[in-house]
């Protein structure tokens, strides 16, 4: 199953009438599509406004969505429209042509996936102290668990070559990058607030 | 596989994912947060910084929102094999093609005696004849009628009614040709002359 079929599967879901298939690719493009939003939209408190948005238009919108497209592209017309509706309602200048060309390219490109800082003191301070506990966590992970999670998301390996390369099976592959995302993950919890009441 | 796996391999878009495991994973509260932490994770392992997002805000508003609901086009699937379904095909078929058979045969027949005019008919007559009996004059057992028929005299046996009524017959087998043979002498009159 690619990620093409998984967002396939989740948004015939919720088009059954499951808001909980939609809220699991919420969660799955929420990050991705407010900082790429958040080239529109600089102040922090109205992005998330604006992402929130935008994510209840798509849902309005759903029936509409024949899957001729990826999700996240039908997604990203919806959040860059709902960005501008909200820069023009509020009388404020929306980016030039040559802005927006890039905006949209970015739509398809590692370049959507820039980090971005927020520009408050406190956003990037939080930002500072979460990539330094996510290099301890993965300083401290067992090699085998290490490895696979970097040829992952470091390197974008397929689990197959990963497992080609590792010289393991896939499924072993598949455990090894949950449980080292797992450990990881566990160390952020008290930061991100994950579990918890969570914001992020 | 193992939750773990799937919920690894559905993130990544890597591997089938069970269905059932779909359904399970919006249903279960602590694979849903799972899902969110793998997801988070992922997100800052590639270099991205954490943004602000209220899920919850978000949930509350979803469900304000009415329900959406696609009515999907139903995909016809291929009906499975039926014996009784395909004899009766079969069968029919069959049918069709004796119908086809028996027209064949003897609709053309029908068709050149009823649209034939009297001059075809008369040169069939003759043709017959000649066929039938070479020696025999033209008017040796009757005579012949304008419409080609000959008057056959009261007394002859069905083999001289049938071949004198055989140019209105649309059927082959009644035509005479090879049932109703007229006899013939086989001496040669030379020799009964000597």
């Amino acid at each position: 199953m690619s990620d093409l079929e998984t967002d396939q599967t989740l948004v015939e879901r919720a088009q059954s009438g499951d808001k909980r298939a939609f809220e699991l690719l919420v969660v799955r493009y929420q990050s991705r599509l407010s900082r790429l939003l958040s080239r529109l939209v600089r102040d922090p408190a109205e992005l998330e406004d604006v992402t929130q948005e935008a994510f209840i238009r798509a849902y309005r919108a759903l029936g509409s969505f024949r899957g001729e497209s990826a999700f996240y592209t039908w997604l990203y017309r919806i959040g860059m429209n709902t960005a501008k509706n909200h820069l023009a309602a509020s009388g404020r200048r929306i980016p030039s042509t040559s802005q927006r060309v890039q905006d949209e390219d970015a739509e398809s490109s590692d370049d959507a996936r820039t980090p971005r800082d927020l520009g408050t003191p406190e956003s990037l301070l939080l930002s500072r102290e979460v990539a330094d506990t996510v290099n301890r966590a993965m300083e401290t992970l067992p090699d085998e668990l290490r490895s696979a999670i970097q040829l992952r998301e470091l390197e974008g390996l397929s689990y197959e070559e990963i497992a080609t390369l590792m010289d393991c099976p896939i499924g072993t592959v598949r455990s090894r990058i949950f449980r080292a995302r797992e450990a990881i993950a566990g160390r952020l919890r008290p930061l991100l607030d994950l579990g918890g009441n969570r914001r992020w | 596989m193992t939750d773990e796996e799937q919920l690894s391999a559905l993130m990544d878009g890597e591997g089938d994912a069970d269905p059932a495991f779909v359904e399970r994973l919006m249903q279960d509260d602590a694979l849903r947060q799972r899902w969110q932490e793998q997801h988070v994770v992922s997100d800052l392992l590639r270099g991205h910084a954490p943004v602000p997002f209220d899920l919850r805000r978000f949930q509350a508003a979803l469900v304000a929102e009415p329900v959406v609901m696609v009515r999907r086009r139903p995909v016809p699937h291929p009906r499975p094999f039926s014996a009784s379904r395909w004899w009766g095909g079969l069968s029919a078929v069959a049918a069709c093609a004796a119908v086809v058979l028996v027209s064949s045969l003897v609709l053309p027949r029908h068709g050149g005696g009823v649209f034939d005019g009297a001059s075809g008919e008369q040169a069939n007559v003759a043709s017959t004849e000649s066929r039938s009996n070479p020696d025999r004059p033209a008017s040796g057992r009757g005579s012949s009628s304008a419409d080609g028929v000959r008057e056959v005299p009261p007394g002859a046996s069905v083999h001289e009614y049938l071949l004198a009524h055989e140019p209105v017959s649309g059927s082959f087998l009644s035509r005479g040709e090879s049932v109703f043979v007229q006899p013939v002498n086989a001496t040669d009159p030379r020799q009964s002359a000597r």
